[in-house]
């Protein structure tokens, strides 16, 4: 299992390596998000710098079911400084679940959410929060937060192999286990972004992004 | 436990490796970029070249944190039919645009085309080549 983990590791490092919901006008952006409890992949275009529209696909590993959705993605106001960046978003969704789960086989629910996600960050230092509260009936609605925060071992140029070493909390309250912390390594190349963690309960994450 | 030790010594193998990539990375753009060597200034471009008639334009931007920003900037600039090449420098914040020749962009224009990717214009110098 170490095995497998170093030698996954050195593969996706040496192949891949941030985060804005909004791209640059007419850039597209693809994104994944894998941990214990989802599996989640998202396209989505920005036809400003400041609004980001696509599809989300979100897989729920224990309750069994897919959410498809339109995702859109809205920069509320951003504040430049010379050294350092800072964003407000807001993020919703709308669409359908489909659920596989026991008495809910096969059935198909409307399902919804919305968030709110703020960060700052400089070349050295990264922090953000972003929230979300989903809804689709009785098969599943909840709230979930995070806090992220993170620091740059040393600060490269355009173009070079960004590193990140940064800290998660995840608050679920209606999770058995609600808080959740990982330490997360981010590597950040051109236009790839890649994370790869592991929370308090030994469980692996794995996000990746890719602009165009 | 074990894994998070992994992780660890994954990411200090992997952080040693980077650093040695990087150096050569240096080395090697400098020799790949289009350099251009005027008035024993040297200039060096990440994309297209300079145009040995044409205006350098300097521009501190502010918001500039990541390579993300870096290829935005990049990707707005290189659309407009007057620019001939761009550097985007995150060390000292600015923006190196080269004009073509016989061509021309206002700072009001300039300063939209920033506005618009997202980001602010603290101040713009212009250089007839």
């Amino acid at each position: 299992m170490l095995i497998k983990i170093f030698l996954l590791s050195i593969l996706l490092f040496n192949s891949v390596c941030f985060a804005r919901p909004v791209s640059y006008p007419e850039g597209w952006t693809f994104m994944t998000k894998n941990d214990s409890e989802m599996n989640s992949a998202h396209l989505h275009y920005s036809p400003t710098f400041n609004k980001s529209v696509g599809y989300k696909i979100e897989y729920s590993k224990s309750k069994e079911y897919t959410v498809h959705t339109i995702h859109y993605n809205h920069l509320i106001k951003r504040w430049n400084k010379k050294h350092s960046q800072a964003n407000f978003y807001t993020k919703k969704g709308i669409g359908v679940l489909h659920s596989d789960y026991r008495s809910y086989e096969s059935k198909l629910k409307y399902a919804g959410y919305f968030g709110v996600s703020a960060d700052w960050e400089t070349r050295k230092y990264f922090t953000s929060y972003e929230n979300k509260i989903f809804s689709a009936g009785k098969i599943d609605s909840y709230f979930s937060q995070k806090v992220k925060i993170g620091i740059a071992p040393y600060i490269g140029n355009y173009g070079d192999i960004h590193t990140w070493l940064m800290f998660e909390a995840s608050h679920s309250p209606e999770k058995k286990d609600s808080i959740t912390y990982s330490p997360i390594v981010r590597f950040f190349y051109k236009t790839h972004l890649m994370e790869i963690g592991m929370n308090n309960n030994k469980k692996l994450s794995f996000n990746y992004i890719k602009r165009f | 436990m074990k894994q998070l030790i992994t992780i660890l010594l994954t990411f200090i193998f992997w952080t040693s490796i980077n650093s040695y990539a990087q150096e050569h990375n240096h080395d090697n753009n400098e020799m790949d970029h289009s350099n251009h060597e005027m008035d024993n200034v040297k200039i060096t471009l990440q994309e297209g070249s300079v145009d040995p008639n044409g205006i350098l334009l300097t521009v501190a931007v502010e918001g500039m944190v990541c390579d993300f920003c870096a290829q935005a900037i990049q990707k707005v600039f290189l659309k407009k039919e007057e620019v001939a090449g761009i550097t985007v420098d995150l060390d000292n914040q600015n923006v190196v645009i080269a004009l073509k020749e016989d061509t021309n962009i206002t700072d009001n224009v300039i300063e939209d085309l920033f506005i618009n990717a997202g980001y602010n214009v603290s101040e713009i110098n212009r250089q007839k080549l």
